[in-house]
């Protein structure tokens, strides 16, 4: 196992949910009322509480991980000297290094407070989608200026537990009602031109349950009652989201019908190679008692439990060929820990794994090992791993606080 | 004899409560609930008896059992329906062998048959998952049952 080192900045505040997107840091009260505060001077305070190294490391750790992953960063730290100089606020023995901002200065977010208790928050393409009890509803965030107040418009009007948004695609998991899909429209006086207008956006319903949705690649998996989530593979176009658009993007236009892929999984791990789906549905022999299960995945990693031992599955559907799943050869089965659905609560996607949320800890699972990267119980856990800037970063919302948390891994 | 929480009434009194165990037959234990209410607690949630298949199975004793069912009854932790629902402080508690933390009890459909529970999770994967009514968990955590990650976990399904 490597070292592991992190670095985490701990926002106090009776906080219930957060975000980090462009260069911004959003907040929300467990009032409902939203905040924001620009990231550089986020930096800034992290400057006054602490000392240079550990400034510059929170800067790459947490701010941009895009400076982190560049191959500038990974020469500069073969530099003898310079790993041990950044280091430095740790000390021998530590592994964490905290920086405590005292008072967080936000300011309000002109939008107006989202009816009922937020239970998931997505914000892409400057659209902010909060899932309440009392529905699915979408604002605007204009990274430019925050200040400028947007309407907030109720998309769907039941108990939306999750919301998943990328792709130019909208989806939301609301239970018993089913999972709910919409085309994500950019220019044409969508958001983007003022007054914003309010269109209607028709949601139409994909699968019949749905407690989450996740991206697996442009695909979607639909976790539900069962052990393994259902498969929905997508129907996507590449072109211009808009004609500002500097390049070309995928866009989601449909979802095929959902597909069971218990037996795809367990094909993949019994046998330790590719399986496609075509081929196991024509398996008829009665699954084994042990079956696999699905804890959370990581894009198109999936992490399962199976016969008391951890494991990583891929899945693809690439164009033109059949769903396929094959054995993560660099997330080795030596490698993993044991994490039994037990004790396991949530996964959550990072560019680095898997985050994984049990009762008293979030840990974090690479290919190299399982680390500790925070200690303590956490009420909301968010992850970006399709950003630019934030994409190995955790952001935890505690009991007392918010905290963003960093790794190294050397 | 199984002592039950300690429950202050409207006047400010602290009552102390039993759950009597009354008689073993081939489904289970019957208790009278510290309100006097039939309480069974089922083999087939105890791993054992017909019908075990997909149930979900207490960790905790029976006796136990019966003590988490008097919680609910003495918080009035109920939904729409009359069923019962019950936490431990802070779930603290491991209730069902599948890390289950929440319990449900079912309102029985005449007077005269007992009640009976087992544990449940809100987690996707969860073969006898159910979900606390929103109102209640936020009874929960106003009575102070429950600290604020707790609430939040449980209401997204997490716990």
């Amino acid at each position: 196992m490597r070292k592991f080192k992190t670095v985490r900045v701990e926002l106090p505040g009776d906080w219930r949910d957060g975000w980090l997107y462009k260069d911004h840091l959003l907040l929300w009260s467990r009032s409902g009322h939203a905040y924001w505060m620009p990231t550089t001077a986020l930096v800034d305070l992290v400057r006054q509480e602490t000392n240079p190294s550990l400034t510059v490391l929170t800067e790459y750790l947490i701010f941009r991980n895009d400076w982190k992953s560049s191959e500038q960063f990974r020469k500069l730290l073969s530099v003898r000297g310079v790993h041990s100089a950044l280091l430095r606020g740790f000390g021998s023995e530590r592994s964490e290094a905290t920086v405590r901002i005292g008072g967080v200065p936000v300011d309000n977010l002109p939008t107006e407070r989202v009816p009922g208790i937020a239970l998931d928050t997505s914000l892409y393409a400057n659209r902010v989608y909060v899932a309440s009890t009392e529905g699915l509803f979408e604002s605007y965030f204009n990274p430019a200026d925050p200040r400028i107040q947007y309407p907030l418009i109720q998309r769907l009007e039941v108990r939306t537990a999750k919301v998943a948004a990328r792709y130019l695609s909208l989806n939301a998991s609301t239970e018993d009602e089913g999972l709910w899909f919409a085309p994500i429209l950019i220019g044409q006086g969508y958001w983007d031109e003022w007054p914003p207008q309010s269109r209607d956006l028709n949601m139409d319903r994909v699968a019949e349950y749905s407690l989450a949705a996740s991206f697996a690649s442009r695909h979607l998996l639909n976790y539900k009652n069962s052990p393994t989530p259902g498969f929905l593979r997508a129907e996507a176009v590449r072109e211009r989201a808009h004609d500002r658009a500097a390049y070309d993007e995928w866009r989601v236009v449909n979802y095929e019908a959902e597909r069971d892929i218990e037996r795809l999984a367990l094909h993949a791990l019994m046998h330790q190679d590719k399986a496609r789906l075509s081929l196991v549905e024509k398996d008829r022999d009665p699954l084994p008692d042990e079956r696999p299960v699905v804890l959370g995945n990581s894009g198109y990693r999936l992490l399962l439990n199976w016969q008391d031992e951890s494991h990583v599955i891929d899945i693809s559907a690439f164009q033109g060929k059949d769903i396929e799943a094959r054995p993560d050869r660099r997330f080795g089965r030596a490698q993993l820990p044991h994490a039994s659905p037990e004790e396991v609560l949530a996964v959550y996607p990072m560019a680095a794994g898997f985050l994984v949320e049990l009762l008293d800890e979030v840990r974090l699972l690479t290919p190299n090992g399982s680390y500790l990267l925070f200690e303590g119980s956490a009420a909301r856990v968010r992850t970006f791993p399709h950003s630019r800037r934030y994409q190995d970063v955790a952001l935890i919302v505690g009991e007392d606080g918010c905290h963003l948390v960093g790794f190294l891994e050397s | 004899m199984l002592r039950c929480p300690a429950h202050t009434s409207s006047s400010g009194e602290i009552m102390q409560r039993r759950c009597t165990k009354q008689r073993i037959d081939p489904s289970g234990v019957h208790y009278l609930s510290c309100s006097g209410a039939l309480y069974l607690s089922l083999n087939y949630h105890r791993g054992s008896g017909k019908g075990r298949r997909g149930k979900s199975i207490w960790a905790i004793g029976r006796d136990a059992e019966c003590h988490t069912f008097c919680e609910a009854e003495i918080g009035k932790w109920s939904d729409a329906r009359a069923n019962y629902w019950a936490v431990s402080v802070d779930a603290r508690v491991q209730l069902g062998k599948n890390g289950e933390r929440l319990a449900f009890f079912d309102a029985p459909v005449n007077v005269t048959d007992p009640w009976h529970g087992y544990p449940i999770s809100g987690r996707p994967g969860s073969p006898t998952r159910r979900r606390p009514p929103d109102e209640l968990v936020g009874r929960w955590l106003d009575e102070g049952r429950i600290s604020y990650v707790t609430y939040d976990r449980i209401l997204t399904g997490r716990l």
